[in-house]
């Protein structure tokens, strides 16, 4: 096959980029336009801003910066000091407005035009419209004029990425007097989609950056019934005890994670036994696309708003959380190709969860069987060295970052050790109360504090087990973040029980009481955003009094089955 | 020579460190890409959950698909079913696809092949390993036109031939085994026209770049709503349909 002379190969996504279409760092690595607008747009300490990244030569005076550092002008890449000089010597950057009606240009008119357009208008321009909108789909920066729509007329079927039978994606260019695009049957249309995967963007992330958090673990170590007690949790954790509402930002892309949920939590046959099935590596949990010549699929996101009762009107109130349910083979070393790219949204996670299963791992297994008869621990061996994940993990982050292999990734890793109910005799901490605290600052109601020291004394007391049965998972973990925390989890807290007919291990749902399941969100959301109220330290009385809050559903939500009458 | 593929959730494949939802037999001389896409193609949406009583009821989805190898279309015959308990004690799934050479069609036409013993499997005992390429013989047709007294077969048969392009939707209730009727539809096709049908008889949604003509949907399966909506030719065998089957 012939080879386009000049093409190159993208330092970070992998696609092959003709000449015009990519830019070259002084390391000579080439970056498509999409991955170089990227970490031009990246900020706080994510890929790009950081100073291990990237850098690339100013187009004028060839000293090297960090992308974030450079701008466009005239079609090539310029740094500041540049354009500052360009525009003392009277030359107007394009961002410069210009002062003279004759000094205007037809991108100015325009600009000043769609303006007066949207004064007009009766609906109104979200207030808060972000300058640059990540899609939870394919991770793309893209500014909001970029953004499509999706048509609504049942004529209208086709698009290019998504194929025949999805409704055809467009770039408007007329829109009703409530601001919404007509398309080309003149059906208003609503929905919003991304330029580059296509897919549908949820409104409340054209205001608000998601925040990522991956949830990375071998098969089978419980990512779902986790991610499944978590957000069942939260829901009931956040509204009750923080007056935070905890939703579904696109209910459609949630309706994975409301059938787990309905599975264990609001299941009509509570004596049944029931389990979440397993993960696979393609179908619903993920949107199959055509980029060109490939198909690539891309793992569907949990998105969830979390929005403060006490000033809903307040913007800066509002958080869109967004999760990951990856089959845990998507982590395995050789999983992780241009058609399948399901785990780069760890690079973009603010956090990252290593979900560690203790009854995979031969010699703790081994101790477990002191004090637990679970027949996860009898069954068949089911071993594996789960520090591969995580090193494979680590590989990929510095891989999609751009991170130096000197350098620690500088955002926190949450290391959850799950089945908590099985092990948690030999870590001598009690897990039957949730961590937290009442708020003392508002006296008589439930309203709570994340018990900080409580969780990072448990995470010393687990980080010091595991070194004693499993070094290898701290030294992984270690060598990979700057910034850990050990949290036990038991998604079900209790064992399943074996159904012998068919072999599937199962629980019947009047029986899930989750311990510690939403941990590891309330201990990051407390630690590293003003999102939570956290305590400071321990009252003394604390453990005598007993304030915390019961694990699972046992005293403050009903138990399933009364839930699901 | 076919190539083909078992794909299921096994505590190892046959690639290194591979476990979990991975290959665990293949045809060795079968390129990456084609792996890939044969792998995308094996999932697997239970109608009822495990621990269900009506588990056992979970369709087959017998499958005719037309992929792109390089420059050429090539047919692939799957059996994708599910399987109440994995290695792990999870509810999976049991993938086998046979990708055919232009050779191997027989003229009866896919379901034919799919009907034929020894053609598709339901289970992969051995361990993982890689296989070498085999030959599929042709069958004679098993399904004479009109053999079951049906009338929708020659409804679904007369659409594809009128627009090829344009899917049908079979609604079936969950346990019917719709795999002969299938056959007697194709045998209705001019023999030209055969193995240009795509079909699943368990359709959930449509992979990225393929085409499905003839889409069976369980009653009770989220595909069923899409169906009822749906522009062409939709028999409904629940009873719901107005017009007669």
């Amino acid at each position: 096959m012939t080879r386009v002379a000049g093409r190159r190969t993208c330092e970070r996504c992998g696609t092959d980029v003709v000449p015009g279409h990519f830019r070259t760092d002084t390391a000579e690595a080439a970056w498509c336009d999409d991955c170089f607008r990227e970490l031009r747009v990246a900020t706080d300490g994510a890929p790009g801003s950081d100073a291990d990244g990237p850098r690339f030569r100013c187009g004028a005076c060839g000293t090297e910066h960090p992308a974030a550092e450079l701008r466009e002008l005239a079609g090539q890449v310029t740094c500041d000091a540049c354009i500052s000089q360009r525009n003392a010597n009277g030359q107007n950057s394009p961002q410069t407005t210009p002062e003279k009606k004759s000094d205007v240009s037809p991108a100015d008119d325009a600009a000043e035009e769609a303006k007066q357009i949207v004064a007009s208008l009766h609906g109104s321009v979200p207030p808060n419209l972000l300058p640059k909108i990540t899609c939870p789909h394919c991770w793309h920066a893209f500014e909001p004029h970029e953004i499509l729509w999706v048509a609504q007329h049942v004529e209208l079927m086709g698009d290019p990425v998504l194929g025949p039978e999805a409704p055809a994606r467009f770039l408007p260019s007329r829109f009703n007097a409530a601001g919404e695009a007509l398309d080309a049957r003149d059906m208003s249309c609503q929905v919003l989609a991304c330029p580059r995967c296509h897919l549908i963007i949820p409104r409340a992330l054209i205001e608000t950056p998601p925040i990522f958090v991956s949830l990375i673990g071998a098969p089978a170590s419980g990512k779902s019934h986790l991610l499944a007690s978590m957000t069942w949790e939260l829901r009931r954790t956040l509204r009750d005890r923080f007056a935070i509402v905890f939703n579904d930002a696109d209910a459609l892309s949630n309706l994975s994670i409301h059938r787990y949920e309905e599975t264990l939590f609001v299941n009509g046959e509570a004596d049944r036994l029931v389990s979440i099935r397993k993960t696979e590596l393609q179908g619903e949990l993920y949107d199959q696309i055509r980029l060109g010549q490939q198909i690539v699929s891309l793992p569907r996101p949990f998105l969830f708003t979390m929005r403060t009762q006490a000033k809903p009107a307040a913007s800066d109130r509002l958080r869109v959380m967004c999760l990951y349910d990856n089959a845990g083979e998507h982590f395995q070393p050789g999983m992780d190709s241009a058609a399948a790219p399901g785990t780069q949204h760890m690079a973009r996670s603010k956090a990252l969860m290593f979900l560690f299963d203790p009854t995979q791992h031969p010699g703790f297994r081994e101790h477990c069987r002191m004090c637990s008869d679970d027949p996860q621990l009898y069954r068949a061996a089911r071993t594996l060295r789960q520090e591969t994940i995580l090193t494979e993990a680590a590989s990929r982050v510095r891989r999609y970052a751009g991170l130096s292999p000197q350098n620690k990734h500088d955002r926190p890793l949450v290391v959850v050790v799950s089945k908590a109910d099985i092990w948690a005799p030999l870590l001598e901490e009690d897990l039957s109360t949730e961590p937290l605290l009442p708020d003392p600052s508002q006296p008589g109601t439930d309203m709570a504090l994340v018990d900080i020291p409580r969780i990072e004394r448990t995470s010393a007391a687990l980080r010091k087990m595991l070194l004693r049965y499993t070094p290898e998972i701290v030294a992984a973990a270690e060598d990979f973040c700057h910034t850990i925390v050990y949290i036990p989890a038991s998604a079900l807290g209790r064992g399943p029980e074996l159904q012998e007919e068919t072999g599937m291990l199962g629980i019947r749902p009047r029986d899930i009481r989750p311990q510690w399941a939403a941990a590891p969100i309330l201990y990051l959301f407390a630690k590293w955003s003003a999102l939570l109220p956290a305590a400071a330290k321990t009252p003394a009385r604390a453990a005598a009094s007993a304030p915390s809050v019961p694990s699972s559903s046992t005293s403050a939500t009903p138990k399933p089955a009364a839930r699901s009458a | 020579m076919s190539w083909e593929l078992y794909y299921t959730s096994a505590e190892r494949g046959v690639n290194p460190h591979s476990h979990g939802f991975c290959t665990v037999a293949r045809t060795e001389t079968m390129p990456i890409a084609v792996v890939e896409r044969l792998e995308s193609l094996s999932h697997y949406s239970p109608v009822y959950p495990a621990g269900s009583d009506r588990a056992d009821r979970n369709p087959v989805a017998w499958s005719h698909w037309r992929i792109p190898v390089g420059a050429r279309t090539r047919s692939v015959l799957s059996r994708v079913a599910f399987v109440a308990s994995d290695y792990t004690g999870r509810a999976g799934n049991f993938a086998h696809h046979v990708l055919l050479e232009p050779s191997e069609q027989a003229p009866a036409g896919p379901v034919a092949l799919l009907r034929e013993p020894g053609v598709m499997e339901a289970r992969w005992e051995a361990g993982p390993m890689m296989l070498p390429a085999r030959i599929i013989e042709a069958a004679p047709s098993q399904d004479p036109p009109g053999a079951s007294g049906a009338t929708w077969p020659a409804r679904l048969a007369e659409a594809f031939v009128a627009d090829p392009d344009r899917p049908a939707y079979v609604i079936y209730e969950a346990g019917a085994d719709l795999l002969p009727m299938l056959g007697e539809a194709v045998a209705l096709l001019p023999t030209a026209l055969r193995w240009q049908v795509t079909f699943s008889t368990y359709f959930t949604e449509l992979p990225a770049g393929l085409a499905c003509a003839w889409r069976c949907v369980p009653a009770g399966s989220p595909a069923v709503a899409a169906a009822r909506g749906a522009p062409g030719l939709v028999i409904d065998l629940t009873g719901n349909d107005p017009a007669p089957v």
